[in-house]
This record gives C-alpha cells, sequence and structure tokens, in this order.
C-alpha cells in the first residue's frame, strides 16, 4: 500500500527515528550541551579550587574522577572544559559556515567572481587544516578568541567548496530557469530557490564538522597553542596530565574520553543526520 | 601521458606562488609591530630596531617581497631564525629527514595492514571481523591523536619497558635507531589504518558488484582468483587518493605524534618555533609543509593518470 506523503521534513524526521544509534548519539549531545550550560550548578567542586596535599589522586568516592597535578577535582574541570571545547565548536563552526558560506554562494552564483575565489581557497588548501589553523595562532597567539578564529578559519575552504558545488547544481535545474523565466531576479533565486535547497546537507556538515571542530581545538590546547591556563579545555587538561602519565594516567584519560565521547556522538548524528536528509547516500 | 604531466605541472605554478605569497603575507598580518612581536612588548627599543633591520622589515613591503621570492627561488634561502641566528634551510634539512623516515614506515605498515583488513572484511560481509573493522574506524576518527600516542607510550614504554621513551636514537635506521622508530611510526599510523580498511572495504564491495565480476564468477573463476585480480586492482584507485592525502598530511605535521615522543621532526619544529616566536623558521616550515602537500596531490593525480588513461583528459 502507498504510504501518504508527508513532505520533506516530517519524511526526515520519520527516517531518523528508526535509527537507534541516532538518538544515543542525540542523547548524549544533548546531555553535554546542558552540562556545559548548568556547569556552575552541577559540578561538585571548583574547576580552579587546588588541594596541593591531595596531588594525582586517583578516582575515589569524593573525587569520581581523581584529581590533577595541583589537586583539582578532574570532574569539575571536565564539566567546565565542556563549556570551552563546545564553545569553541559552536563559534568556529558558524565562523566556517557564515564566511566560507558566503564565498560559495557569490563564487557559485557569479560566474565573474569563481575563479578568483576559488583560486585563493586551492591555495589556503594547500596547507592541512590542522596547519592553518596553527597558523593563525602562530601570527595571534593562543587564546579562546584566537583559538576559535583559528579553527573557524581552517573550516572556511571547506564550506565555501561546498556551498559551492551546491550552489552550482541547484542553479542548472529547470525549477530555477523556471524562476527566472516568470522574471525573479538574482535576490529572489537566491533567497526563495537557491538557500532552502542548502539547509540540509549545511545542516549535516556543520554537525560533522563540530565534531572535527572540537578535535581540532583539543589538539591544538594539547601542544600548548589553545587556551591559556588555568582555563579548564579538555585538550589542555590531557595536555597538563601528560608530564604524570607513568604515575597518574587518569589525568589523561578522563579528559580525552570527554573529547571520545562527544566527537563520536557528533560524526555518529551527523552521519544519521545525512541518511536521513539524503536517502541516496545511505550507507557510504 | 607528457601533455597531461606537462598541463598538470602548470596547474601548480600559481598555487605555489600563492603559498610562497601567502607565507610571506604571514608576518605583516600580525596584529601590530612584527618586530616587537618577536622581541616582546619588554624589549629595548635598540633590541626592536634591530630586529627589525635583520628581517628587513624596514624596507617597502614591495622590495621585502621581491627580495623575498627572489632569495627562496633561486638560492633556496628562507631566512636566518632570529632566536638562535642559523639559516631556516639548514635546520629543515636537519629535521625532514626524520618527519621523512617516520612518514615512511607510518605509512608502510598501515597502509598494508589497512588493504588486508579491508579485503579480509569486505570478503566476509557481516562477521565479527567485518564488524570489528567498521567499528574500528568509527571509533578511530573520534579518538584524539595524543590520546592514542600517549596510550602507546604508556603501555609499550612505561608498563611493559619495551621501548624508549621517546627522542631519536644515534641514528636512524640501524637496529638501536629503529627502537626509537617504532612507537611514533605505530601511533602515526594508527588512524590512517582504520580509514584504509574501511575506504579498501567499501570499494571492493562496489567492484563486486559490478558485471564483469559477476562475469568472472560465471565463466568459472575461482573466487579467490576474482577478488585478487579483478576486484583489488580498480578497487585500490581511491585508496590511492587516500593514502596521497594521509601521506602529506603525516609528512607535514605529525605534529602530535613528535611532540609526544620527542621526535625531532618538522612538526615539533613548528611548535616549538611558534612558543618562541620565531617567525622566519614558522615561515620556512608552513611553506615546506604547503609544497609538500602540493607535491603529494600532484603525485597522486600523476598516479590516477597511469592506473586510469581516462584520466588524462578530463
Amino acid at each position: 500500500m502507498l504510504e501518504r506523503p508527508r513532505g520533506y521534513w516530517p519524511d526526515v524526521f520519520h527516517r531518523f527515528r528508526r535509527e537507534s544509534i541516532a538518538w544515543l548519539a542525540a542523547a548524549v549531545v544533548a546531555a553535554f550541551v546542558l552540562a556545559a550550560v548548568a556547569a556552575p550548578r552541577i559540578a561538585p567542586y571548583s574547576p580552579l579550587k587546588t588541594a596541593l596535599l591531595e596531588r594525582l589522586r586517583p578516582p575515589s568516592a569524593a573525587h569520581w574522577l581523581g584529581q590533577d597535578e595541583v589537586g583539582r577535582d578532574i570532574l569539575s574541570r571536565v564539566i567546565f572544559g565542556g563549556r570551552v571545547s563546545l564553545a569553541v565548536g559552536v563559534l568556529s563552526v558558524a565562523l566556517g559556515v557564515g564566511v566560507g558560506g558566503l564565498l560559495g554562494i557569490v563564487a557559485g552564483f557569479y560566474r565573474r567572481l569563481d575563479d578568483p575565489i576559488m583560486r585563493v581557497v586551492d591555495i589556503v588548501m594547500a596547507f592541512p587544516f590542522i596547519l592553518r589553523a596553527i597558523a593563525v595562532v602562530a601570527i595571534l597567539g593562543p587564546g579562546f578568541i584566537n583559538l576559535f578564529i583559528a579553527i573557524g578559519f581552517g573550516q572556511i575552504p571547506t564550506f565555501a567548496r561546498l556551498v559551492r558545488s551546491l550552489v552550482l547544481g541547484v542553479k542548472g535545474e529547470t525549477f530555477v530557469e523556471a524562476a527566472r523565466a516568470i522574471g525573479a531576479d538574482d535576490r529572489r533565486v537566491l533567497s526563495h530557490h537557491v538557500l532552502p535547497q542548502m539547509v540540509a546537507p549545511i545542516t549535516t556538515y556543520s554537525t560533522l564538522e563540530m565534531g572535527a571542530a572540537i578535535l581540532g581545538a583539543a589538539t591544538l590546547s594539547f601542544l600548548g597553542l589553545g587556551v591559556n591556563p588555568p582555563t579548564p579545555e579538555w585538550g589542555a587538561l590531557a595536555s597538563a596530565g601528560r608530564e604524570h602519565l607513568r604515575y597518574a594516567p587518569h589525568v589523561v584519560v578522563f579528559p580525552s574520553l570527554a573529547i571520545f565521547i562527544a566527537v563520536w556522538a557528533f560524526n555518529v548524528l551527523g552521519d544519521a543526520l545525512r541518511d536521513a536528509m539524503d536517502p541516496k547516500l545511505r550507507g557510504r | 601521458m607528457l601533455p597531461f604531466v606537462i598541463r598538470r605541472l602548470a596547474l601548480i605554478v600559481p598555487v605555489v606562488l600563492g603559498a610562497m605569497t601567502l607565507v610571506f603575507l604571514l608576518v605583516h598580518l600580525i596584529p601590530g609591530d612584527a618586530a616587537v612581536f618577536i622581541a616582546g612588548e619588554r624589549a629595548s627599543q635598540d633590541v626592536v630596531e634591530r630586529i627589525r633591520q635583520k628581517m628587513g622589515l624596514d624596507q617597502p613591503i614591495g622590495v621585502q617581497y621581491w627580495r623575498y621570492l627572489t632569495r627562496l627561488v633561486l638560492h633556496g634561502d628562507f631566512g636566518d631564525s632570529v632566536v638562535t641566528g642559523t639559516p631556516v634551510a639548514r635546520e629543515l634539512r636537519r629535521a625532514f629527514p626524520n618527519t621523512l623516515v617516520l612518514t615512511a614506515i607510518a605509512v608502510v605498515w598501515s597502509v598494508t595492514l589497512g588493504i588486508v583488513l579491508g579485503v579480509g572484511a569486505a570478503t566476509s560481509r557481516g562477521s565479527i571481523l567485518d564488524r570489528g573493522i567498521m567499528s574500528l574506524s568509527v571509533f578511530g576518527v573520534s579518538f584524539p591523536g595524543f590520546f592514542i600516542s600517549l596510550a602507546i607510550l604508556y603501555v609499550l614504554a612505561f608498563k611493559l619497558e619495551l621501548f624508549p621513551l621517546g627522542g631519536r636514537g644515534p641514528s636512524l635506521l640501524t637496529p638501536e635507531g629503529i627502537r626509537y622508530l617504532i612507537l611514533p611510526a605505530v601511533a602515526a599510523g594508527f588512524d590512517m589504518l582504520a580509514q584504509v580498511a574501511r575506504m579498501t572495504r567499501t570499494s571492493i564491495l562496489e567492484t563486486l558488484g559490478t558485471d564483469y565480476v559477476r562475469t568472472a564468477r560465471a565463466k568459472g573463476v575461482p573466487r579467490r582468483r576474482v577478488v585478487f585480480l579483478h576486484a583489488l586492482r580498480p578497487a585500490l584507485l581511491p585508496v590511492i587518493t587516500l593514502v596521497g592525502i594521509a601521506f602529506a598530511r603525516l609528512l607535514s605535521g605529525a605534529v602530535v605524534v613528535e611532540t609526544v615522543f620527542a621526535w625531532p621532526g618538522i612538526g615539533r619544529l613548528v611548535v616549538a618555533s611558534i612558543l618562541v616566536k620565531d617567525l622566519p623558521m614558522i615561515q620556512g616550515v608552513l611553506l615546506l609543509k604547503a609544497l609538500i602537500t602540493v607535491g603529494m596531490n600532484l603525485a597522486v593525480d600523476l598516479t590516477y593518470g597511469i592506473i586510469d588513461p581516462r584520466m588524462r583528459y578530463a
């Protein structure tokens, strides 16, 4: 029997709902976001309060994830660290989508500007992602704002390419030709016909890139090129534990696990969204 | 083939020139005065002026650019480190072989094993091996690289004490030197292993579904022969792209691995240079890395051209 047509978004929701792993990932992401927002309420201790007599203590009833090299509570630091890591993720992906998307739209829509813009993107792409970010940190110095600019800058070319190819694809569709034929100008074609087509793929890629951004930010912080101490950030937490790895591996393990779980959740969620929004790509 | 090679070579000229320009502009993108940036806020006017002169920052930007380009292209001169005063080119020549050897070993083991595992997974679809590899590859891309390195360090160097903690042996490829190489090479190859295995699996499954494979099976060619002779070769095309990208990425910065294992390659060099604000050194390493990436992309394209003649006309 034929199903009653539901429309695109209800359809997406329906396909998404069937994936149990996607629900798990969505729940994990929601939990991380909640923990980050409510950090001062749920963290058992202050993330900055030191206890020098209790250095590097392993997990215990009072400190579930143990204590770090100056006796700070690791669980609290991981919870507060989530604020920094998620904020860097959201802000840098926003920067990447905003600037990269704009460049992509201009390049895809206006033939004359396509070549110059994409040439520059090609040149920037000659530097791998983490190097693009490192180059930005090299000239701006470490710090929270610079970290998000560095990661966001690293993602601009990816989104520029994605959006450009989407625009080029939509531009050739007959419905755009039809809109042109009844007199739609550039602005109308863009806002009514091109942009709505890009919501789904950009959502998918943004989710996937959130994982990449969190991982990138953690890597930079791990190298000492991210946030300044004593700001808790997952990569920085793991980096601080490096020197005590032999006797206190828990200082490295728990922040790393937090990174892994968050990145995994964003990756799985992104994959599930892609499958739900574009069933043709399923299983690739 | 020759016109294809020439056309591809011509295409990279503007990219290389652009990368050189970007790296040159790095100094001028620093907010504020680059000489003060290097000398530090508290340095005396005298020191700042000396650095300004030494780096040629007192010249008009056009003159600086021209001088930078001619030195670089004609003499391979990357300038001098502002911290130690040694030529950047010499430091790069010292560090690069270490990165090259590390990368080569990492790529060889991980690609070989990755292809074997990928073929294994594809030919036994749904088995424990298949599911294990697929979930491992999902985990592999989500784990922070430094955690893998630290875990390997913890287990094999701290607990089992099988390998040295880090650094480079007195020489690279003697039995003693190799002991130092193994851990960083294992760590560096890790995420590539998962990716290659996954890509090989997908790619082989695709070719196994094609008509010519069915024909071969139908006329009685044994399954093993079909997998290795008919399916594997075309299936490796996307894997080659992946390997090229991964090779370039590793060469240009096994930054994390080199930092964790104190391996004196160019990845560690760039991080150390950023921490001491050694601009000419940073510029040198970044440019070298960009050139490596461009070179690897070229190599991948040319390999495509050799394997699949249709590519030469694309």
